[in-house]
């Protein structure tokens, strides 16, 4: 399996940044280890279209650069759900997947090791990447792209 | 808006004394019925729960909260953070402005405030925390001035996008500044 995380913060994923405020940034939600991670099941070549689909649909920011993480399995003790997403996007939501852990423990290992492993599992995606793929879902007429842009002008590009 | 441990102190106390006047009125109501104690507890956490949330509003609690808890040390969870931004914007602005908020946190909100809709606050925290300890909240920071440039906003970008340590912040700011 070929689960990725969106990244959070590119700054928590350098040196100067403590692994507490790491893990707490990108595993946690509100202190709390986030024992059902919000991950993709997808291969490389669809991961832009994952990163764009989750920036417009799910964050709601504008487009930029941002990056996504490559988790594989998970940890040995993970189970990955199948679990659609409340999202305008048919295949970001068929492609959504929760990764559940028995305890903070597991994810805590799991983080450590991606980390560690950074540059082999880091996969930033630039600007233009995004700002091209939604501009060819706009030319294509792709239905779910032009009901995000006409409800939010950051993305009509 | 600024408060004293004193001030909120006296909030806290001022919903404690609510909730006492409260429980006293439902025990002598209640004197003919007979409540086990499990479920007396969960009668009454339920009652004052109600009734905090009737009489104290949420910014003036979450203040009194954030201005009794240590510097860095209130975690919100997301979902929070969007309720907080909608509901109670000035408490939020409290915690930012009193540093209280984890770092962690703190990143999250920083992007939020972005959307506040009193943009002179919001730009005022955000340069602020451009120059906050930690990169993860400058990145924040940066997310969330990308929605308020102005003349002063931009040389502040240009700034940490010329002279930040992190790669990943002085990115974020040179495309807030080419957006």
């Amino acid at each position: 399996m070929r689960l990725v995380r969106i990244v959070q913060r590119r700054a928590s994923w350098e040196d100067g940044t403590s692994f507490d405020d790491f893990f707490q940034t990108e595993f946690c939600d509100g202190g709390a280890p986030d024992l059902e991670l919000s991950v993709y099941d997808t291969e490389p070549p669809q991961r832009l279209q994952v990163y764009a689909e989750y920036c417009a649909g799910v964050r709601g920011g504008r487009p930029g650069t941002g990056a996504v993480v490559l988790l594989d399995d998970g940890h040995p003790s993970s189970k990955v759900m199948v679990k659609p997403s409340d999202v305008p996007f048919a295949f970001l939501s068929e492609t959504h997947r929760e990764l559940v852990h028995p305890s903070g423990k597991e994810l805590q290992e799991l983080a450590a090791k991606v980390r560690v492993e950074k540059s082999s599992r880091y996969e930033e995606i630039k600007t233009p990447e995004v700002k091209a793929y939604v501009r060819a879902r706009k030319e294509a007429r792709d239905p779910e792209w032009l009901a995000v842009i006409a409800t939010n002008e950051r993305w009509d590009l | 808006m600024e408060i004293t441990k004193r001030e909120a102190a006296s909030l806290l106390g001022a919903v404690s004394q609510k909730a006492t006047r409260f429980v006293d009125h439902c025990v002598r109501s209640s004197s003919s019925v007979t409540l086990g104690r499990g479920a007396w507890e969960r009668w009454f956490l339920s009652a004052a729960r109600a009734t905090i949330e009737r009489y104290i509003a949420l910014d003036s609690l979450v203040i009194a909260y954030g201005a009794l808890s240590w510097h860095g040390d209130v975690k919100l969870r997301r979902q929070d953070i969007d309720r907080l931004l909608r509901d109670a914007p000035s408490a939020l602005a409290f915690l930012v402005q009193h540093d209280r908020l984890a770092v962690p946190t703190l990143t999250f909100v920083a992007e939020a405030l972005g959307d506040l809709r009193d943009k002179v606050t919001a730009k005022r925290l955000l340069v602020r925390l451009l120059s906050h300890r930690s990169a993860v909240v400058r990145e924040g920071a940066v997310y969330g001035l990308q929605n308020l440039v102005d003349d002063d906003v931009r040389a502040a970008l240009r700034e940490t996008a010329e002279g930040d340590v992190s790669p990943g912040v002085r990115a974020a700011a040179e495309e807030a500044l080419d957006a």
